[in-house]
């Protein structure tokens, strides 16, 4: 089983560097290698920086609200969440902008809050989804709060965690190209650019590197999830 | 040991409050097995509970092994106390191994410690070592029910709190993990408090049954005496109008049999043995081989008019067709009383030698003997 995942991950690895490396070589879109080299770190640091901070903090506050001093106001607050996922990305970067100007800095905090909400949903939904009588096992057999938050609660809540994890980097890469337009660089340069400037190969070396970051991210963060849930967890057929 | 004083618990939701617990109070010795018993709703769990904190009580105390259990903190207390809960609840993210590891790594126990113990905790369970890498959700009911109980035991606790352990179990397969409890409890001796909504499970486990009804315990005693001598008539009809059937499965064999019954030798003279019947209005006796192993059954009615030297009572005697073994419960005596229609019936050890008789009449004597103790007052008997 284990061993299968790792053989189609990698085949999969190399299928993506191969149909780049035709793109990049054999195509008139190897005229962009350079930007798309240049721009693509810039685009995965903006990924990587906002999604992790996303990922930190959206847990922190998932775990935070289950707990039962805000066993009240969880829900009315989940609510409010719930609303504000319906707001457009495009319209939190701008408003990320109109606090903190343009570049890299509300570049990164615009990504952040579009992509905190899915994950404190999923950290909030999974953690009381445990059922009661498993916490009730916990604190009988002499678990402390923590041990029972780290040791049970978080491990039988990771795949509903996850699914919210890979959602909000499914938002959080779409977004990206966007932040260009407040000045955060990455390969929305590209993208905008062409359409501009009407060069569809400059175009296109933006919207296809784009669509593979999203496409190796996701799969990348699935291959951690099977490593790292429980297979007791685990729902069938997985 | 474990004692309750005066325990109350009223739950209050909204504008309403429910007595779940009322007054109670009891002493559960040590080693012993005590099980709360009573219909749906009736407090056993919510008592249960108070004992390891996980409900705090209205009023009222409770001591574990001599100390009041509101001077201990939770996690000390909980670790020294085992607990299975109604719905199981092992942990789906853990391994077996985790489950019934987790407390012993709590204790900071050395790695090898621990792999010895699942493996033992495993053996005292009944299951295959392999289980270890299974996850719960990969286990029967039956299977997660004494993986549950493993896990409760793990640490050693010398007190054990158990909310219908063996409640997910198919009949055929609860009577064998209750025998199997029973056996491991002989060699553990924890003190016990199970709770229980079956009276048969009840009166097969328990050393002390607590009756309840409306948060109010009804009758705190031996199994025996609460089928014998119902305190009330709640306790009466929960028990049943069978209850002194089921006092026979309170007793095995040897607690009943006639130690002494008069036995002949198969070369012994059949004249011997029709004076000795004679002269103790006996209507049958037993023959036996060389080894005191029985053979057969001298009838006085096929022999009372043989005469002197007619020889021996292998020529006379009836063959044996059934023999009953010592640690039969009188249950299943009876019912094969009944089957064969017999009155008596030899018993013989676990080499089948003859070790005494069982007759209606004597397990009669023995049912009523705690009758003539019965206290006065009560009439609906
Ligand atoms: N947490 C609770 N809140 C309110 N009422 C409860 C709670 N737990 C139990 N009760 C009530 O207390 C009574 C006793 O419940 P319980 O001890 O679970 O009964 P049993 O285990 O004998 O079936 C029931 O009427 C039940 O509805
Ligand atoms: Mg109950």
């Amino acid at each position: 089983m284990k061993m299968s995942k790792y053989v189609s991950f990698f085949s999969f690895i190399f299928g993506i560097t191969a149909f780049m490396y035709i793109l990049m070589f054999h195509t008139a879109i190897g005229k962009y290698r350079g930007d798309v080299v240049y721009l693509g770190k810039e685009h995965l640091v903006l990924v990587a920086i906002s999604s992790l901070l996303a990922i930190v903090f959206g847990v922190f506050i998932g775990a935070l609200l289950s707990r039962k001093i805000f066993e009240k106001h969880a829900e009315n607050i989940m609510q409010i969440f719930n609303i504000s996922v319906t707001v457009p990305t495009l319209a939190i970067l701008a408003l990320s902008m109109s606090f903190l100007g343009i570049g890299f800095l509300p570049s990164i905090v615009g990504l952040f809050i579009a992509t905190l909400l899915p994950i404190i949903k999923n950290t909030f939904v999974g953690l009381k989804s445990v059922q009661p009588y498993i916490l009730e096992a916990a604190r009988g057999i002499g678990m402390s709060p923590m041990q029972i938050l780290f040791k049970i609660e978080i491990p039988n809540a990771l795949y509903v965690i996850f699914s919210g994890i890979r959602t909000a980097l499914a938002i959080n890469v779409g977004t990206t190209p966007l932040v260009f337009l407040i000045g955060g660089g990455g390969l929305g340069d590209l993208i905008f650019s062409g359409i501009d400037m009407d060069i569809m190969p400059m175009l296109l070396a933006g919207a296809i590197t784009t669509g593979i970051l999203a496409i190796v991210i996701d799969k990348t963060v699935y291959i951690i999830s099977t490593l790292v849930i429980s297979r007791g967890v685990m729902p069938e057929n997985n | 040991m474990i004692e309750l004083k005066n325990l109350c618990k009223i739950f209050k939701t909204g504008n309403k409050s429910i007595v779940a617990a009322e007054n109670i109070s009891m002493r559960v010795k040590e080693g012993e097995i005590c099980v709360l018993l009573g219909p749906s709703g009736c407090g056993k769990t919510t008592t249960l509970k108070m004992i390891n904190k996980i409900i705090e009580p209205t009023s009222g105390e409770i001591f574990v092994n001599g100390k009041n259990v509101t001077n201990v903190d939770n996690i000390v207390l909980r670790r020294k106390i085992g607990y299975v809960i109604q719905q199981i609840g092992l942990f789906p993210n853990l391994t077996v191994k985790g489950n019934i590891s987790i407390v012993p790594k709590m204790l900071h126990w050395d790695k090898e410690r621990i792999d010895r113990r699942a493996e033992e905790l495993m053996e005292m369970i009944s299951l295959d070592k392999s289980y270890l890498s299974m996850y719960p959700k990969e286990l029967s009911g039956g299977q997660q029910q004494r993986i549950g109980v493993a896990r409760a035991l793990a640490a050693n606790p010398p007190v054990m709190l158990m909310d219908e352990p063996f409640g997910a179990i198919d009949p055929i397969n609860r009577e064998i993990i209750q025998d199997e409890f029973l056996r491991l409890q002989k060699k553990i001796k924890k003190t016990i408090i199970m709770v229980s909504h079956d009276i048969t499970e009840a009166i097969k486990m328990a050393d002390k049954i607590a009756i309840f009804k409306e948060g109010v315990l009804q009758q705190f005693d031996t199994p025996d005496n609460i089928l014998a001598h119902p305190g009330n008539s709640f306790v009466e009809n929960f028990v049943g109008k069978d209850r002194t059937l089921k006092r026979l499965n309170l007793y095995s064999v040897v607690d009943v049999m006639n130690k002494t019954p008069f036995i002949f030798n198969d070369n012994d003279n059949v004249c011997d043995a029709i004076k000795i019947m004679h002269e103790n209005s006996l209507a049958s006796v037993f023959i036996v081989d060389k080894d005191k192993k029985p053979v057969g059954r001298l009838v006085l009615k096929d022999v009372k008019n043989l005469k002197k030297n007619d020889g021996k009572c292998i020529n006379y005697m009836i063959e044996l067709k059934s023999m009953i073994k010592i640690e039969e419960n009188l249950r299943n005596i009876s019912s094969q009383m009944y089957l064969h229609s017999k009155s008596s019936f030899v018993c013989v050890d676990n080499d089948d030698k003859i070790v005494g008789e069982i007759s209606q009449d004597g397990i009669s004597n023995f049912l009523n003997a705690t009758y003539k103790k019965e206290p006065k007052g009560y009439e609906n008997v």
